[in-house]
């Protein structure tokens, strides 16, 4: 795999006012996503994990700036995009695309397919028209509908059939990097398989990199190569996908994997069951956000938040007890 | 060159023009609103014609006595000032019709884009926007229309002017309301990731997911149009006799002897009022169902 770095983000702050009121006075910030640092490498897929409500969505769009960040900074191509005008982020956006969780929220329905698949390249005056009517189908047939889907509309298709339209929508342009923001999890497990392997086909002809945001351990497992764990608004361990499914460093992480399901009745596993519910984003505890949660925590948790160390192997977690933990295993 | 004539079949058989013909097949399998066009269409042909075939006087008074029942010249009698009925009735038909369907027109014009810019950037613009709606509602209509009508003087034309601004503020909440809701949703926001332009997204996305119950409340709209100007027809501020309005005519007619006695001066132009809204209405459901690619041919 290359090792160049596609994008850099830094410091990335969304915080959503919370307010109250006639006259909408402030009274407090939900922070959903709290400063978080991460690269995306060229050609990789970055998984993105954790529970509802932890900022994964609001992370993924604040990179495209769907949604504009707080502070912070996203480096493409050694330049900060958070700080370009609208112009500019208009023809940036050529390079950055997503795709969507909701199907059958995702597509305009007063719009025929061949019309959605073709927006893209009209916005960004990609060819002639009949240059852009063959690149449809191109499009089309590359996520495996035929031709005849050109002039209909999206109800007439299945969800997973729309998931594959929204794909052909969002690589029309030939996009570097693609956030998939949950594109599996509103599809049937019997469809999700095909949408995740026309998703790894394309990613390898096309070289595509992904940052891949989902609850679903098994399917982040299938199609990562690092997975990045988010708990309350901040990365808690980032780490390349087959360490940090067997040998978790973050004691939140331990609890995530021990949840995911093992396909045999006779298996006993020993879950890891956390104790009480997620704090709230708008008032998160003190020191590391989990301590109110963990097995582990003592006196410093409480006090110091921990910062993302590098424990070797590009394993990054951001824990005080790591080595306690790694001893113990 | 096989391949490129394929491709522009697909496209010119079932792109463009299969919108507007899914539209027109849903349109016409609308039966009351096939009904409703056909019956309006008949209206606007006979008010617009019938006066230059048939030489109609709506005008000359003193043709009988006030208030005589039908005879052979005069198939619906004649008014409080001896004019035919039926002439005035046809020329009625021209007024009320014009000042439905233009005023609305008018409504429609400012309250849309007022109300989707409202809804679409939020914020200040919508305050502003929202809050001068907000007046224009809580001033009781009437009495603002007549206060106009009475500086600017009473015509038809000033009376379609008015009631089409007075009535901006219906519209204009209404498309806000479900600009609001569109444009969360992740359509809008795809758009947004590809760099669609806010015109655009305003045009392409926002207007043909809102526009919907617009249509429904035109209708009703040009229905309470034509009734207001009946309102201020009776008030002496609207349509001024000798020209005719259905709403004048109704209202010449209103005292308990005609009512009980001479039908013949208050029925038709309160069937053709009937008639002409419920058209109205039946074409308005028929056109949001039509309009809508997901209902079923």
């Amino acid at each position: 795999m290359e090792e160049r770095v596609l994008l850099e983000v830094k410091g990335l702050k969304k915080y959503f006012p919370i307010t109250k009121g006639l006259f909408k006075k402030t009274v407090g910030y939900v922070k959903a996503v709290d400063g978080i640092s991460l690269n995306i490498k060229c050609g990789e897929t970055l998984g993105l994990v954790g529970e509802s409500g932890c900022g994964k969505s609001t992370l993924g769009r604040s990179i495209i700036r769907l949604i504009e960040p707080l502070e912070g900074q996203v480096i493409m191509d050694g330049v900060d995009i958070l700080s370009l005008n609208k112009d500019e982020m208009r023809k940036q956006r050529e390079k950055l695309q997503i795709i969507f969780q909701d199907p059958f929220a995702s597509l305009n329905p007063r719009m025929t397919v061949g019309d959605i698949v073709e927006e893209p390249l009209k916005v960004h005056k990609k060819g002639a028209q009949n240059e852009r009517n063959e690149k449809v189908i191109e499009l089309l047939k590359m996520v495996g509908l035929n031709e005849q889907a050109i002039g209909r509309y999206p109800h007439q298709f299945s969800g997973g059939q729309r998931q594959r339209i929204g794909i052909a929508r969002a690589l029309a342009l030939n996009p570097e990097l693609v956030i998939c923001d949950e594109p599996v999890s509103a599809l049937d497990v019997s469809v999700r398989s095909q949408v995740l392997n026309l998703m790894n086909d394309l990613k390898e002809k096309m070289g595509l990199t992904f940052l891949f945001i989902s609850h679903d351990l098994s399917v982040v497992k299938h199609i990562s190569d690092r997975v990045a764990v988010m708990y309350l608004g901040r990365l808690v361990e980032i780490a390349d996908k087959n360490e940090i499914y067997n040998i978790p460093f973050h004691p939140y992480t331990e609890a995530l994997m021990s949840a995911i399901p093992i396909p045999d009745p006779e298996y006993k596993k020993d879950r890891i069951i956390l104790k009480g519910d997620v704090p709230s984003p708008a008032n998160p505890p003190s020191g590391c956000y989990f301590h109110t949660r963990c097995l582990y925590a003592s006196k410093i948790c409480e006090k110091n938040q921990p910062e993302l160390v590098n424990y070797g192997n590009n394993h990054y977690a951001a824990c005080h007890k790591v080595d306690r933990i790694r001893k113990e295993r | 060159m096989m391949v490129n004539n394929k491709n522009d079949n697909i496209y010119s058989s079932s792109k463009k023009q299969s919108y507007f013909r899914d539209v027109a097949k849903r349109f016409v399998n609308h039966k009351l609103a096939i009904i409703g066009l056909i019956i309006l269409t008949l209206l606007i042909l006979i008010v617009t014609f019938l006066p230059m075939t048939m030489k109609l006087d709506p005008y000359t008074i003193g043709r009988e006595l006030p208030y005589s029942g039908p005879t052979k010249g005069l198939v619906l009698g004649v008014d409080n000032a001896g004019r035919d009925n039926f002439s005035r009735l046809i020329y009625g038909g021209r007024v009320s019709l014009l000042v439905g369907l233009l005023s609305t027109g008018i409504s429609v014009l400012i309250g849309i884009p007022l109300g989707i810019v409202a809804g679409y950037y939020g914020k200040t613009i919508d305050a502003i926007i929202m809050r001068i709606a907000d007046i224009f509602i809580s001033f009781p209509s009437i009495i603002l229309i007549l206060v106009l009508v009475s500086i600017i003087g009473p015509s038809m034309w000033s009376i379609i002017v008015i009631i089409g601004i007075m009535g901006w503020p219906e519209f204009a909440r209404l498309i806000r309301g479900n600009v609001l809701s569109v444009r969360e949703k992740e359509y809008v926001e795809s758009a947004k990731a590809i760099g669609v332009k806010d015109s655009e997204i305003i045009l392409k996305y926002i207007l043909p997911n809102s526009v919907a119950p617009i249509i429904v409340a035109a209708t009703f709209r040009v229905a309470g149009a034509i009734l207001q100007e009946s309102s201020l027809s009776f008030l002496g501020m609207g349509v001024q006799p000798p020209q005719a309005s259905w709403g004048n005519m109704l209202y010449g007619a209103q005292s308990l002897t005609v009512l009980t006695t001479k039908q013949w001066a208050w029925i038709p132009p309160g069937l053709m009022l009937v008639i002409t809204i419920c058209c109205v209405n039946f074409i308005g459901d028929g056109l949001r169902d039509a309009l809508d690619p997901r209902m079923k041919i």
